[in-house]
């Protein structure tokens, strides 16, 4: 094959992966793996959601209740990389999660795997927000205790009605 | 040193056409243009597999879908969720990335693609969109493309690396479009990046447990002015980054985008560290530097080498054409 036949179809070929990248990322939101339009960070400003975990006493009975400093969170940090759990996948799970089915509840303890036969959780969400007076406000919200027995939900939380209940 | 430090100039086609520029295919190859090749698919051949293995170790703590990406928009992937089927196709990957580097089968590298497009959307259906392995994704498709189309093993050389430029290059404008698209010119206001700045150090302290900024994290919170100076080189390098196609400007484009990679990591606490080791192969030189200390007669050996058998999967079904094709 000669140089001028080879470029021919080095051109082809790229540009009909160019297509269907085209087409793949057009129908799927941006994203179809390894196809994508990158759009991380593309929306400046953003209020954000995230979580977080906490390592808490067996005994205790969360009262529910907002932080706003990190100092003020019961219990001791719990560090999710050490134990192998993606802290983006907790994020996602929390914060995407609008209506905790019994399914999605345990998801949430199937995350944790065998480290919650060890040790109480406190899974909590935080959302940063930024002020009129441009400083960013961030607020630890208690979402779950997960516990090796099972997760206790905050009580605020969206739960099925019995029109949307599925089985697990 | 100053022989080495010399090629660290600007690497000049004497053309604007972006066919030759990407590509080069009536350019002589060296010695150095070989072993380079031959290092950058071991590299991708080597971190195919490791990607495998790493989320064939996560896919058991799944259960439940939040988000499906790429094939599970289509198939239920929940079968991947038992404790051995991961592990299972990460063995097929690894086995078939194997086949594709030595040239045993010219669809290795397309199922080992197409197997890994699976173990990555059995991996992420919790919610994440990550993007750390997609130029290894792109990288893993042009040498499966390279190894289809084209018979020469020169030109299947010469494809991978242009390809690779093009997806990188195209890959980093696209992010800076998306921007402008979804933010507006006003994307570089340094509010913006306080709140990714606290954003990312509520992932570290999710991560370690411990919640704290480091120096130039501080200096960007306590100035509007450096924020918004970081987040405009960010954007333009984003930018610029298609220029990368074109070779007299490859070599500062890729610094610079490894010099955004470097800002992100220090800022935002994000490395993508397959992304960021691919684009060290192909920001600097190596073949170049390959050549300057390789002895005349191993580099004689090697382009003898590289010449000399055929594909072995071309050798019964295309022997007319395999007769002056080469081992890539």
């Amino acid at each position: 094959m000669s140089a001028s036949s080879a470029r021919k179809r080095a051109r082809r070929t790229l540009v009909g992966t160019l297509l269907v990248y085209g087409l793949l990322v057009a129908t799927h939101l941006g994203e179809f793996w390894p196809f994508s339009i990158y759009p991380m960070f593309s929306q400046g400003g953003n209020d954000w959601s995230r979580a977080v975990v906490r390592t808490v006493p067996d005994t205790l009975s969360p009262d529910w209740q907002t932080a706003t400093e990190a100092e003020q969170l019961p219990g001791t940090g719990f560090p999710l990389t050490e134990h192998g759990i993606d802290p983006i996948d907790l994020s996602n799970y929390v914060s995407k999660t609008e209506t905790w089915t019994p399914a999605r509840t345990n998801g949430l303890r199937t995350m944790f795997g065998a480290e919650a036969e060890q040790h109480t959780f406190l899974v909590m969400r935080v959302n940063g927000t930024i002020t009129q007076h441009d400083s960013v406000v961030v607020e630890y919200v208690p979402y779950a205790l997960v516990r090796d027995g099972g997760v206790n939900l905050n009580p605020s939380l969206p739960r099925p009605t019995a029109d949307t209940t599925t089985p697990p | 040193m100053n022989t080495l430090l010399s090629y660290l100039t600007f690497d000049a086609v004497g053309s604007w056409n972006l066919w030759r520029n990407l590509f080069g295919f009536d350019e002589q190859e060296t010695a150095g243009d070989i072993v380079f090749f031959w290092l950058f698919e071991l590299f991708i051949v080597g971190s195919t597999m490791y990607w495998a293995w790493y989320w064939a170790q996560y896919i058991p703590r799944i259960s439940d879908i939040v988000l499906p990406l790429g094939m599970a928009n289509y198939i239920d992937v929940s079968f991947m969720f038992n404790g051995t089927l991961p592990y299972v196709n990460a063995a097929l990957i690894s086995g078939l990335a194997v086949l594709g580097l030595l040239r045993v089968h010219r669809y290795a590298y397309m199922a080992a693609f197409l197997l890994l497009h699976l173990q990555f959307a059995s991996r992420y259906v919790l919610g994440e969109i990550p993007h750390s392995s997609n130029v290894l994704g792109m990288a893993v498709l042009g040498f499966a493309l390279a190894l289809i189309v084209f018979q020469r093993a020169a030109h299947r050389r010469k494809f991978v690396l242009g390809y690779n430029y093009f997806f990188i290059g195209l890959g980093y404008t696209l992010a800076g479009f998306c921007k402008l698209i979804g933010t507006g010119i006003f994307w570089s206001d340094g509010r913006h990046l306080w709140m990714w700045i606290h954003e990312k150090g509520i992932d570290a302290f999710a991560k370690f447990g411990v919640l704290e900024f480091n120096w130039l994290q501080e200096a960007a919170l306590n100035s509007f002015s450096v924020a918004t100076l970081f987040l405009t080189i960010g954007l333009l390098s984003e930018l610029a980054a298609v220029l990368m196609w074109w070779r007299p400007l490859r070599t500062p484009v890729v610094l610079a985008v490894i010099g955004l990679h470097i800002g992100i990591y220090l800022v935002m606490g994000i490395m993508f560290s397959i992304t960021f080791a691919i684009l060290i192969l192909l920001a600097l030189p190596w073949a170049r530097w390959i050549d300057a200390v390789l002895p005349d007669a191993w580099a004689q050996r090697i382009r003898e080498r590289a010449h000399a058998a055929p594909p072995a999967d071309t050798r019964a079904t295309r022997a007319p054409q395999a007769a002056g094709a080469e081992r890539a």
